[in-house]
């Protein structure tokens, strides 16, 4: 791909991005979502940590397991802006699908530069205004400023694993009349088996040996747990674990597109 | 004349109404077989996740200052039920902001029933039969070994679903006052919902307050599970005040906002 | 003959809230509001008799769905009176809400993923109506308005059989007026042509009473009997359609595709308008020449490819009537 391609889709991104945070009221309103449920996770686990601030569980302290959710939530609902995905089962269904198939740039591409925008700039929205209602409530995350990056990076794969897994279902509309039940299970597999709720080491060992193998961990649990226990050599197996989904998976989302695109061009649209 | 000749069958005419609607919503589930089905049973699947995150974390602290698994389970059957007995008969409950910011309400003010009864009777969303399923399986799950609390288990699943349809409405209503496209609503709906699947012992002091007297959020699912646990009958008859107080309030705010909406001083909804 | 709507000084302001641009004009429209007023409706006057076709035109934004609402009762004014049937609309809305039908063009009532059928037997619950009556108004309606569709889903119907029905539902409880907004707004010629026939038929067979709003002046020219204009909110035109088409609606518009580039025209009455390569659009008025005349001599002189005649658009009638 020349240079020239690249920028097209870059400005693909910026559009994607800017709009999100173009409505800067709207975008506060649902985000009030996240603190409510980070204030409802700070009391539930500061009644089960009985307020204490040494005590560690699971291999995690209060405010470790707070800062824990901080992120796996925020990953999460940056992921909720996949409008891209969730239009385009509509738009495979009413054969819309058609004339975007027939412009000058990869679809794939294209949807996937369209959604990381979004799924940046809302990932970044909602790490502010949780971080802020955890640093108030029980003070700053153990990590320092030069960590960070890293992290960034950790986070910037879980979201092009989201994409990947909800584009793949979007595309399954290609051959089931409605894919919004296995939206909902894909939804509730990250929720749990993912870590968003609760992190993997509360598990019972069997359960946790399960998620650990599946994907979904990689897309919430991973850069989670990494910005509470930020060890160099945990970054390297993360991020070397996170691109092999990322490779597996994308043959899996690029190769279902063609099998999907093959089917428009044989029923004519 | 033609008037006249209608007022003697009146006394009836709203159950007949209010059976004919029913029966519309049913005609469109039948027109939608498929999609109902997986609508109700995709619903049930995504509250056995939430079942499924309290598993895990009953697996290991088995007490929450005081509130053990089986009263997790009671409140996840207290608040299904509700959610999706007003999902299912009063499906616009929580829907009352987008109507009136898509204009639709007008239709509503030119027929001749009760606006709001008419407004919240007009749609029925098929996943509430998922969650009623769900709570009905938790509710004999929990009740199981205390038959006798069903009654008292039944008039609190009552008592609480007037109070969360009353909450629906108000919230719904404040598009009268503000205006907006009714993001807001939507997302003080989840946040209601959220506080009220968690066990109401872990909020304390100030949170605990404002949860029973501000955002009486505790009668929809707290003070309900404790009257269950261990009888008490003031609490009770503070349960019978809130859902009093909160239908009150829900309709005085509907009505309130409804002046406002004819006086075409609801100035950010599009009349 | 009995006057059954009658307006007076009909008055309506709307406030408008002003918000600067950014994060810090949207808090300071929080704290310190800035309103502007507007005037929809600029007390109006008018009366109908029981038995009228009215037609209410004027352009978009001019205070007709305003006026309308009022009228069932859906807002209540600043200032002024009306009442219709003997009622005050905003005072008893539910009252006369039995004795009145309401069709709002973009805003359907029947449910779209059901056959028309079950919208029609839900009204008769919300209108009360006995059992053996309705079904013999259902029949007749059903008859009268040509409708073969009853057990289709309505997602599945044309524009124009969706009208046809919504209008059946608001007729079901034998009002005394119905009040249509923009009834035919999107339809094609074949179906606007439909719906006007059906709603005069209507008018004779039930001494109905019509009010009509529309922005297009061939529906009031095709329907009514006595026309209404209203432009900012303000009564500018209300007597006989005969005096409004002799005074004002005397001109056609001729618009003419050619195969080849035009020669001058020559035609008594006709002013050219606009002229392009392949085209000409001309104003004709027919005081002076027929538009069956103009059509020959442009057959006749020019290499036709296509004609389109219409009426002006209600702004220029308007134009026109400022200018009396």
């Amino acid at each position: 791909m020349n240079v020239s391609a690249y920028a097209k889709y870059l400005s693909i991104a910026k559009v994607e991005m800017s709009n999100s945070f173009s409505s800067v009221s709207s975008a506060l309103i649902r985000n009030v979502v996240i603190v409510v449920v980070l204030f409802i996770f700070y009391n539930l686990w500061s009644t089960i940590y009985g307020h204490s601030s040494t005590l560690v569980i699971s291999g995690f302290t209060l405010v470790g397991i707070l800062w824990y959710l901080v992120m796996s939530e925020s990953v999460v609902s940056g992921s909720q802006g996949h409008t891209v995905s969730y239009r385009l089962s509509d738009d495979i269904k009413s054969g819309n699908i058609a004339p975007a198939l027939s412009k000058p740039y990869n679809f794939v591409m294209y949807c996937f530069w369209s959604t990381i925008g979004s799924a940046v700039a809302r990932t970044g929205i909602a790490l502010v205004l949780g971080s802020a209602l955890i640093w108030f409530l029980v003070g700053p995350p153990q990590i320092s400023i030069t960590e960070l990056p890293f992290v960034f990076v950790s986070v910037v794969l879980a979201l092009i694993l989201q994409f990947l897994l909800y584009f793949s279902i979007s595309i399954l509309g290609f051959w089931f009349e409605d894919t919004i039940a296995f939206k909902w299970i894909t939804d509730k597999m990250i929720f749990i088996l993912g870590g968003m709720l609760i992190p993997l080491s509360f598990f019972p060992q069997w359960l946790q040996t399960i998620a650990e193998i599946l994907p979904y961990s990689y897309m919430s649990y991973a850069p989670s747990y990494m910005f509470v226990n930020f060890t160099m050599s945990s970054f390297i197996s993360t991020v070397a674990l996170q691109s092999a989904w990322i490779i597996a998976l994308g043959v899996i989302a690029f190769g279902l597109f063609e099998l999907g695109a093959r089917r428009v061009s044989i029923n004519g649209g | 004349m033609a008037a006249k000749a209608k007022t003697k069958q009146r006394r009836h005419g709203l159950i007949d109404f209010l059976v004919m609607a029913f029966k519309i919503n049913m005609q469109s589930v039948m027109e939608y077989r498929l999609n109902f089905i997986i609508l109700a049973f995709g619903m049930f699947l995504n509250d056995v996740a939430f079942l499924v995150f309290w598993i895990i974390v009953y697996g290991k602290f088995h007490t929450i200052n005081g509130w053990g698994f089986n009263n997790i389970i009671l409140l996840q059957a207290i608040i299904a039920i509700g959610w999706g007995f007003a999902s299912f008969f009063l499906g616009n409950w929580n829907r009352i902001a987008d109507i009136v910011s898509k204009g639709a309400l007008d239709y509503y003010l030119t027929l001749p029933k009760p606006v709001l009864l008419h407004l919240l009777v007009t749609r029925s969303s098929f996943a509430g039969v998922g969650d009623m399923l769900f709570g009905l399986v938790l509710g004999t799950y929990a009740l199981s070994s205390t038959i006798s609390s069903i009654p008292l288990f039944i008039l609190l699943i009552v008592l609480s679903t007037i109070i969360l349809i009353s909450f629906g409405v108000v919230i719904g209503s404040l598009i009268f006052f503000i205006g907006g496209q009714g993001e807001l609503q939507e997302t003080l709906q989840t946040s209601l919902l959220l506080l009220s699947t968690y066990p109401f012992s872990i909020f304390g002091g100030a949170a605990k307050i404002l949860l029973l007297i501000a955002i009486p959020v505790g009668f929809i699912t707290g003070v309900p599970v404790l009257i269950l646990n261990n009888f008490n009958p003031l609490y009770l008859g503070y349960m019978f005040i809130a859902t009093a107080a909160s239908a009150i309030v829900a309709y005085a705010v509907f009505r309130f906002g409804l002046r406002r909406y004819e006086s075409g001083n609801a100035i950010n909804v599009q009349i | 003959m009995e006057t059954i709507i009658s307006v007076e000084k009909l008055r309506k302001v709307f406030l408008t809230k002003h918000k600067e641009a950014g994060l810090a004009g949207s808090f300071k429209s929080v704290f310190k509001p800035r309103f502007s007023e507007y005037v929809a409706v600029n007390d109006i006057s008018f009366d109908v008799k029981r038995g009228e076709i009215l037609g209410f035109l004027g352009p978009n934004g001019a205070g007709k769905s305003t006026t309308i609402k009022i009228l069932v009762g859906i807002l209540y004014p600043t200032s002024g009176s009306a009442n219709v049937l003997g009622y005050t609309p905003w005072k008893q809305r539910r009252k006369l809400a039995y004795r009145i039908g309401t069709v709002f063009g973009q805003k359907p009532q029947l449910w779209y993923h059901l056959p028309a059928i079950d919208t029609f037997n839900l009204m008769s619950r919300i209108y009360e109506l006995d059992d053996r009556q309705y079904r013999k108004r259902l029949k007749y309606l059903v008859d009268l308005f040509e409708i073969d569709y009853l057990d289709v889903p309505v997602r599945r119907l044309s524009l124009g059989q969706r009208m046809r029905a919504e209008i059946v539902a608001s007729l079901l409880h034998e009002p005394e007026i119905i009040l249509l907004d923009e009834p035919t707004i999107g339809l094609d010629i074949i179906a606007k042509q439909k719906i006007r026939e059906l709603i005069s038929k209507l008018n004779r067979e039930e001494n109905v009473t019509v009010f009509l709003t529309s922005h297009d002046m061939d529906d009031v020219e095709k329907l009514c009997n006595r026309a209404i204009i209203i432009n900012h909110g303000k009564i500018v035109y209300n007597d006989t359609l005969e005096r409004l088409k002799r005074d004002y609606v005397h001109t056609k518009r001729i618009e003419v595709k050619l195969a080849k580039a035009p020669k001058t025209l020559v035609f008594p009455g006709a002013k050219l308008i606009k002229k392009d390569e392949f085209s000409l659009n001309i104003e004709l008025d027919q005081k002076r020449g027929s538009v069956s005349d103009l059509i020959d001599y442009l057959t006749g002189n020019f290499e036709v490819a296509d004609i389109n005649i219409s009426d002006p658009p209600i702004e220029e009638i308007i134009v026109g009537i400022y200018k009396k």
